[in-house]
C-alpha cells in the first residue's frame, strides 16, 4: 500500500448525535498526504466531532475516502486499522505498563482484521513504536506513574502502533505544558514526513500556523476557510469566525502570530462571543 | 516507516523486552500460586467442620475405600459440596466483578451493584413467602430457579433500559441503582404481605450459606464458569483496551457496545447462578478483583484468571472461618465475606489515598 496515493476526501458529510446534526453537509478539498492538516475553529465549532465520525465514532453521512477505501463501506476493523485517532487525554487508573498499553491496541482487534502477528511479534513492534517516539526508556513504567507529557506521548504509540496511513489527534497539547506541546507537535511532524497524513484539531491558532502546512478552519459545523495557514489566517476570518478584533503579524522569526485586541460586539446572541465583562468591584 | 518488516529494536530496548517477558512468566506464576492456594483452601476446608474427622477417614471416604457409612455420607454430602461450592461460587463472584469493573470503569461495581442481587432476593421471596414459582420446577430448588430468573431478567431488563437510553456506562449504572430501588421496595412489599414463620426462613436465605450446596448445585456452578470463562478469556485483549478508554477502545476497532453487553451477559449468568445457590454473599465481587488488580495489574489475560482464583481462595477462607468461629456452630458464610471484606476494603481504599 502507498501511502502517497492515499488522500483523504470529505465529500457532503453530515456528522452528529441523534437529533442533533453538529456537522452538516461540509465536503474539503482533498487533505494532503504526508503533511500536518491542522482544524480550529472557536468552542462548539464541530472540530472534535469531524475527527470522531471521520474515525468511524460517530455515524457519519456523506462520503468519507481514503484511498480506495470508503468509511460506509470498510468493517470497522479495516478502518481502524488505516484511521489512528487519539483522543484528548489518556484515563486516569489503568493498572497497566506503558508497553502493554500500546500491545493492548495492537492486539485488541485481532486477528479480525487480517493483521495477525503473533504475541512476541506485537511486543517487539510496540517496543520499537515507543522507541521511535523516544520513550522506550518508560516501557516497564507504570501509565499512572507517567508525567502528563509522556503519558500523552504512549497515548500516540497506541494510536500509531497499528500503523495507520492516517492519523487525527484531537487537542493532543491541550493538557500540557509549552515543552511537551513542542515535543508532541514534533513527533506529528514527523510522523507527517515519514508518509502518515496527520489531522490535528488544535485550539491556539500559532501553533496551528507553525506545525501545520494546510488549514481548515470550521465554524458553527461548516467550513469558514482552507488552505495555507498564512493565506487562511486573516482578521477578517477571525472577525467573521472568531467575533474578536486582531491583528495577523509575523515575529521575529517569521513565524504567525495572532494578537487579539478585543471583542467584537454584533448586538446580537453570537454562540461563540464571551460574555460582557463584569463591572469592577 | 518500517511498513512491512523486522522491528529494529536497540539494545535497551532489546533488554526492556526480555525484562517484560520475565514479568509476564512472574505473573503466570503468582496465576499458579493462587490456584494452589485455592486448592489448599479446598482441602482445609473439607477437612474442617464440627464432626471432627481426620484427614485419613476423609481420604479413604472420598477414594471410596472401606469407610464407616457415617464418614461417607458427611464427606460426600455436606464437606466435600461445600468445599467445592465454596471455590466456585468465589471464583463466580469475582469473576463477575472483574469484568463489570472493567466494562463499567467502576472500581465499586460488582455483581450486585446492579441490582442482580436485589432482583434475585425477590423473587426468592416470592417463592420462600408467597409461595409463587413455576409450577414445573421441582419443590426443592423452586426458590433457586425463581431467584435465577429474577436475576438474569433484571440484567436483561437492565441492558434494554441502557440501550433504550442510548447507553455508556453512567446510564447502565444510573438504570442499575433505579433497579436496586425498585426490586428492595417489591421485597418489602412482599415481606410486609409474609407470615412470621415466612419471614425467618426468607432471612435465613438471604444471609448466603453454603449449607445448601449439594453436588448437583455445585454441577450447576461449575457448569456456568466452564460456559463463560473460555468466552471472558478470548475478550481479555479488547478488555484491556477498555481500560485505556472506551472511545480509544473503538479507534483500535473494538466494538465496544458488543463488547459491553457481552461481558455484562457473563457476569450476571455467573452472578444469578451463584445467587441462586447459595443466596446473597456480599463483596467477594468486589475483593477478589481488588486484590488481584494488585498482585497482578490489569492485563487481563492474567488479570481474570487470577481474580476467579482470589475469590476461590477467600471464599474457600471464609468457609473455614465460618466452621471456626464459634464451636459446633457453623456461621452464614455470607456474614463472614461481609465482616472480613468490609475491613479489608477499607484497607485498600485507605492505601490507595496515602500512597
Amino acid at each position: 500500500m502507498n501511502p502517497e496515493a492515499a488522500a483523504f476526501t470529505i465529500t457532503g458529510v453530515s456528522i452528529g448525535y441523534p437529533g442533533r446534526p453538529v456537522i452538516d453537509q461540509l465536503s474539503l478539498s482533498p487533505l494532503p498526504p504526508a503533511s500536518v492538516t491542522t482544524l480550529v475553529g472557536p468552542n462548539a465549532a464541530g472540530k472534535s466531532t469531524l475527527l470522531r465520525g471521520v474515525a468511524g465514532l460517530l455515524p457519519a453521512r456523506g462520503v468519507v475516502r481514503l484511498g480506495d477505501l470508503t468509511l460506509s463501506g470498510a468493517t470497522r476493523g479495516a478502518w481502524t486499522r488505516r484511521v489512528g485517532f487519539m483522543p484528548q487525554t489518556l484515563p486516569a487508573g489503568a493498572r497497566l505498563l506503558a508497553l502493554e498499553s500500546v500491545v493492548a491496541a495492537l492486539a485488541a482487534s485481532q486477528p479480525d482484521e487480517g493483521l495477525s502477528l503473533s504475541q512476541s511479534a506485537m511486543r517487539a513492534r510496540a517496543m520499537a513504536t515507543l522507541e521511535r517516539l523516544g520513550v522506550g526508556g518508560l516501557a516497564l513504567e507504570p501509565l499512572d506513574a507517567l508525567s502528563g507529557g509522556q503519558r500523552q506521548l504512549i497515548a500516540l504509540a497506541q494510536a500509531i502502533v497499528r500503523r495507520p496511513v492516517a492519523l487525527l489527534l484531537d487537542e493532543p497539547t491541550s493538557a500540557l505544558d509549552l515543552r511537551h506541546q513542542e515535543q508532541v507537535m514534533r513527533v506529528a511532524r514527523d510522523l507527517a514526513t515519514t508518509g502518515m497524513m496527520v489531522i490535528v484539531v488544535l485550539h491556539d491558532l500559532a501553533m496551528a500556523a507553525r506545525w501545520g502546512s494546510h488549514m481548515v478552519v470550521l465554524s458553527q459545523g461548516r467550513l469558514a476557510a482552507e488552505g495555507p495557514p498564512d493565506q487562511v489566517l486573516t482578521s477578517a476570518l477571525l472577525a467573521r469566525v472568531y467575533g474578536v478584533d486582531a491583528r495577523v503579524e509575523r515575529c521575529s522569526a517569521g513565524r504567525l502570530q495572532i494578537m487579539v485586541d478585543g471583542v467584537i460586539d454584533h448586538g446580537s446572541s453570537r454562540s461563540g462571543a464571551p460574555p460582557p465583562s463584569l463591572p469592577l468591584p | 516507516m518500517n511498513a512491512g518488516g523486522r522491528d529494529n529494536l536497540s539494545g535497551e530496548g532489546a533488554r526492556a523486552l526480555a525484562l517484560y517477558g520475565a514479568r509476564l512468566r512472574w505473573r503466570a506464576l503468582l496465576v499458579a500460586g493462587l490456584g494452589a492456594l485455592a486448592f489448599a483452601g479446598l482441602l482445609v476446608d473439607m477437612m474442617t467442620g464440627p464432626a471432627g474427622l481426620t484427614a485419613t477417614q476423609i481420604w479413604t471416604a472420598l477414594t471410596l475405600g472401606d469407610a464407616e457409612r457415617a464418614v461417607q455420607v458427611i464427606v460426600w454430602q455436606v464437606r466435600l459440596p461445600v468445599a467445592l461450592m465454596a471455590v466456585c461460587v468465589g471464583a463466580a463472584l469475582s469473576l463477575a466483578g472483574a469484568e463489570m469493573q472493567t466494562i463499567l470503569d467502576n472500581p465499586l461495581a460488582s455483581p450486585f451493584t446492579l441490582g442482580v442481587s436485589a432482583a434475585a432476593s425477590f423473587g426468592a421471596a416470592l417463592a420462600i413467602i408467597l409461595g409463587l414459582g413455576l409450577s414445573f420446577a421441582p419443590a426443592g430448588v423452586a426458590v433457586s430457579v425463581n431467584a435465577f430468573l429474577f436475576a438474569f431478567g433484571s440484567v436483561l431488563l437492565l441492558q434494554a433500559l441502557a440501550r433504550r437510553a442510548g447507553g455508556g456506562q453512567e446510564v447502565l449504572v444510573l438504570c442499575g441503582i433505579a433497579l436496586v430501588f425498585t426490586f428492595n421496595a417489591l421485597l418489602a412489599l412482599v415481606q410486609f404481605l409474609g407470615t412470621a414463620d415466612a419471614l425467618q426462613q426468607f432471612v435465613f436465605w438471604s444471609m448466603g450459606s453454603l449449607g445448601r450446596a449439594d453436588l448437583r448445585a455445585v454441577a450447576a456452578m461449575s457448569a456456568a464458569l466452564a460456559v463463560t470463562l473460555p468466552f471472558s478469556l478470548a475478550a481479555s485483549w479488547r478488555m484491556t483496551a477498555l481500560r485505556l478508554g472506551s472511545e480509544r477502545a473503538a479507534s483500535f476497532g473494538v466494538n465496544v457496545g458488543r463488547l459491553r453487553f457481552l461481558s455484562l451477559l457473563r457476569a450476571s449468568l455467573l452472578a444469578s447462578t451463584a445467587v441462586a445457590f447459595v443466596g446473597v454473599i456480599g463483596f467477594v465481587g468486589l475483593v477478589g478483583p481488588h486484590i488481584a488488580r494488585m498482585l497482578i495489574g490489569e492485563d487481563h489475560r492474567f488479570f481474570l484468571p487470577a481474580s476467579a482464583l482470589t475469590g476461590a481462595v477467600v471464599m474457600s477462607f471464609a468457609s473455614i472461618a465460618s466452621k471456626m468461629a464459634a464451636p459446633g456452630v457453623v456461621l452464614p458464610v455470607g456474614l463472614v465475606t461481609s465482616l472480613i471484606g468490609l475491613p479489608v476494603f477499607l484497607a485498600l481504599i485507605l492505601r490507595r489515598r496515602n500512597p
